[in-house]
């Protein structure tokens, strides 16, 4: 077991990329502290297997986007939000107002459960195709088709709240 | 294109967790009965009839503790989940009173002074 | 948002949140809507997340400040996939509780195209508004917010400049088509 001084540093290195991913996935902060909570919990208890910095933060990575999905398969969270139903200005080419993230992580909420992880690790941690499907334990070409298909669906989406045609 | 993945990024940006979320990790870790050698302790310990009640006492407190420990945490989950449906209602509010107030002022109303 | 209002000077003193009923019809909407928005705080529950509100955070703390007065927030949100299914009997069961001489009906704008939103104020005392409800009512959305206890005008007119809710800026003929 680690210790404990120098787990609670870990836990607030890590912790908002943990709660991070939790919160843009289920969309609820009480429901993604406690599951961030989790992670962390597993983690203390795995903590010997890591062998590196860089392990541990592609571990955090793929426990917490595994759990989030299986917290909606187990709760059959399907998306709060219907696809339908994020809200289009009627006037488009307008700046951005404070409720366009909202609006966006609304449209990200609302992807099936495999395609809103892809699209968090790449937007909220910036991470390449394969770092990706390093994380996430998947073949490079599976990732690569999956999130395409997911971000071709949101920019088709999305291009009209931000008034781009292409 | 890029203007889009801009929006995104700065959509899914990372967010801090509410305030003592480390401090609760650490607390819950605190809370976790240590594995292999404590129990074994525990058990040797009940063998000896002297240490039995002090014993007992000993895991009913930490039993009390742990139940605390539990009930406090369910009333953050629920504190924060409350204050989360009043920004939301609040939010509401503020929308339809402002479109209210928009269309008002679309037909030129100009209320009564009493 | 600025209105003058005439008050009558009654401390109003009775159960609020009992006077004013979600009438059982709301329920069968739930089920009817793609999405829906149920909030009931009654005033256990404001002082729960009284405490959960950060004064740090600038939203937070108006927030707070505007439910340190409030008895109870209850608002109910519908949104659905097409016009027509909520009834106006729906509705008018639900507004025939704030035809009571304590309500005042501030604001009323209708439309032809279906859209009806309406505020109402609770009288009370001072310069306090003793209690709010919003009806808004459009062909494919019907919200209504009910707030119970005390608020200023004041409060009530930065709710609608708050919490990161932009500026309506509505086309000079709204383009019906674009709605969904």
């Amino acid at each position: 077991m680690p210790d404990r001084a120098d787990f609670e540093g870990i836990v607030r290195e890590h912790q908002s990329m943990v709660f991070s991913i939790a919160y843009h996935f289920l969309h609820d902060r009480p429901a993604a502290e406690e599951l961030a909570q989790d992670v962390f919990l597993r983690l203390y208890k795995s903590f010997g297997a890591l062998e590196s910095a860089e392990h541990l933060t592609r571990w955090l990575r793929r426990v917490t986007t595994n759990r989030c999905i299986d917290y909606c398969r187990r709760s059959k969270l399907m998306p709060r939000i219907g696809l339908e139903q994020v809200p289009e200005p009627s006037s488009p080419s307008r700046p951005p107002d404070p409720m366009l993230s909202r609006t966006l992580r609304q449209l990200v909420a609302s992807l099936p459960g495999n395609w809103r992880a892809l699209v968090i690790l790449k937007y909220q941690e910036e991470m390449e195709t394969e770092e990706i499907a390093r994380a996430l334990d998947m073949p490079v070409g599976t990732v690569k088709s999956q999130l395409s298909r997911a971000l071709d669906f949101l920019r088709e989406k999305a291009s009209r709240v931000l008034g781009e045609t292409e | 294109m890029s203007r889009l993945d801009d929006a995104f990024r700065e959509a899914l940006r990372r967010q801090e967790p509410p305030d003592g979320f480390a401090e609760r990790v650490m607390a819950r870790i605190q809370a976790r009965p240590e594995q292999g050698g404590a129990w074994a302790g525990l058990l040797a310990a009940f063998q000896r009839p002297r240490l039995r009640w002090a014993t007992a006492l000993a895991a009913a407190a930490l039993a009390v503790g742990a139940v605390e420990y539990r009930n406090e945490r369910e009333r953050r989950v629920e504190g924060e989940r409350a204050k989360e449906q009043v920004m939301l209602a609040l939010r509401i509010t503020g929308g339809k009173l402002r479109l209210v107030q928009a269309r008002v002022q679309r037909i030129g109303y100009a209320p009564r002074e009493r | 948002m600025r209105i003058a209002i005439a008050f009558v000077a009654a401390m109003l003193t009775s159960a609020w949140a009992q006077e004013i009923k979600m009438p059982p019809a709301f329920d069968k909407l739930a089920a009817k809507a793609e999405e829906s928005v149920d909030v009931t705080l009654d005033s256990n529950m404001l002082q729960l997340a009284g405490k959960f509100l950060s004064d740090k955070d600038a939203d937070q703390a108006k927030a707070k400040k505007i439910i340190s007065g409030l008895k109870g927030i209850y608002v109910r949100s519908f949104e659905f996939a097409k016009e027509g299914e909520y009834s106006a009997a729906d509705v008018d069961a639900f507004r025939a509780q704030l035809q009571a001489p304590t309500w005042s009906r501030i604001v009323g704008v209708t439309s032809k195209h279906g859209e009806n939103n309406e505020v109402y104020f609770r009288t009370s005392a001072g310069s306090q508004i003793g209690g709010v409800v919003i009806i808004a009512a459009e062909p494919k959305e019907l919200t209504i917010v009910c707030l119970s206890g005390t608020i200023s005008v004041d409060d009530l007119a930065d709710l609608g400049g708050q919490f990161g809710i932009p500026e309506v800026v509505l086309p000079k003929s709204k383009a019906k088509g674009k709605e969904e």
